[in-house]
């Protein structure tokens, strides 16, 4: 019991620190992704009915890194990622598509109305309250769900015009400010990088970081210390 | 060819076959609405309200009377992959982690009720729904019989032991 909640926190924790350390120096790249992998599955396994979509995604599209010595330069491991990264965009897009919820622009009406402070943020664009859905709840849904296909599709192709990059990349921040989780957009801009083999610049790195840092407290919870002036 | 001497290209062929059909499975479940989208892999994450099932423990006296029984839940919720599939039979081993928390529930027959949220799209609501329930009866003080019917389905009786 011990063991398992030690893996879910402290111990995971340490493994996710001692990869990111590692990954900064080529020569432990390859032992770097050993390390991940091993803290991924070990904290994985005993509770993974219960894991997050991004330890699944970390788990299908990293682990396999460690048949590679210089993985990120492995240009069979680099389009296994970009394959993957485009078919997890069709498959989410198909998903809000089997769900209904995002043509009729329902779910953005729900967020907009019961969710939490960053859900809210386009409650602005209606001024009903309650149980319609307005023109535009339907139009960010329609946007958003358009997005995802186009991007799947792009990404499957191979296409890396900086424009396309550029426009991912917000896209991708501008959900994580909304859903307040920065840490499933992390990696997918990570993942980006190593499909198209851009490697991660240091700047972006530092931004990533940071942005990780900011999830552990929640940007609802930064939002609302300075709204109401203390932690709700 | 040149793909297939690669015996690393290979594996990776196979783990993208692999997701590719988890993912297949994942849709047709969740189409079903017999899983939970949040969870398990299938990136259907935000698509509906998060989802959490209401459980409610009732001990059933000598006059057929229903008592609300307040009980640890945490290995009971486990041992049902924390309700995750949403029509799934309750388990053996998760009944066995509810009476070990719960020493006070041993010899009660019980009636376990799920209830969980669904939302709707017009009006804009989420209304609690019922979702099934498992009858417990004790033959002895090791043994019991169960019977899930979850979402419809009628299970078959079983035996249990503690």
């Amino acid at each position: 019991m011990y063991s398992s909640l030690f893996m879910e926190t402290e111990g995971a924790i340490v493994m996710v620190i001692a990869t990111v350390v590692y990954a900064f120096f080529a020569k432990y790249r390859q032992l770097a992704v050993y390390v991940f992998a091993a803290g991924l599955l070990l904290s994985f396994v005993p509770g993974w009915y219960s894991a997050a979509n991004h330890t699944w995604l970390a788990a299908w599209m990293l682990v396999p890194a460690v048949l590679f010595a210089s993985w990120w330069k492995e240009t069979v491991y680099t389009n296994y990622i970009r394959y993957t990264l485009g078919l997890v965009m069709i498959i989410a897009a198909v998903q809000k598509l089997i769900a209904q919820t995002y043509l009729d622009g329902s779910y953005i009406a729900w967020l907009s109305n019961y969710g939490s402070t960053t859900e809210r943020a386009f409650s602005f664009v209606c001024s009903n309250t309650g149980s319609e859905v307005c023109i535009w709840y339907l139009f960010i849904g329609a946007a958003a769900l358009l997005w995802q296909v186009v991007a799947g599709i792009l990404i499957l192709v191979g296409v890396k015009h900086f424009i396309f990059i550029a426009c991912e990349v917000s896209f991708l921040l501008t959900v994580g400010l909304y859903a307040d989780e920065m840490n499933f957009q992390v990696l997918n801009i990570a993942l980006l990088c190593m499909a198209f083999q851009f490697g991660m610049s240091r700047w972006i790195a530092v931004v990533c970081i940071i942005l990780l840092h900011i999830d552990l407290i929640g940007i609802s919870e930064i939002i609302d210390f300075f709204y109401y002036g203390f932690f709700i | 060819m040149d793909f297939l001497s690669n015996w690393k290209a290979v594996v990776l062929l196979v783990i993208f076959c692999t997701h590719s059909l988890w993912l297949a499975g994942h849709m047709y479940i969740h189409s079903q609405d017999a899983l939970n989208p949040w969870k398990l892999g299938g990136y259907a994450m935000y698509v509906e309200p998060k989802r959490s099932m209401d459980v409610r423990l009732y001990s059933v006296n000598s006059q057929g009377l229903f008592v609300e029984e307040y009980a640890n839940l945490a290995g009971f919720t486990r041992g049902n992959f924390n309700f995750n599939f949403y029509c799934k039979s309750v388990s053996e081993s998760s009944l066995r982690a509810l009476f070990a928390e719960n020493k006070d529930l041993y010899n009660k027959d019980l009636q376990i009720y799920f209830y969980s949220p669904r939302f709707y799209t017009d009006p804009l609501r989420t209304e609690t729904e019922y979702r099934g329930v498992v009858r417990i009866v004790w033959q002895d003080e090791n043994s019991f019989t169960y019977q899930s019917n979850m979402c419809g389905e009628r299970g078959s009786v079983r035996t249990g032991g503690i």
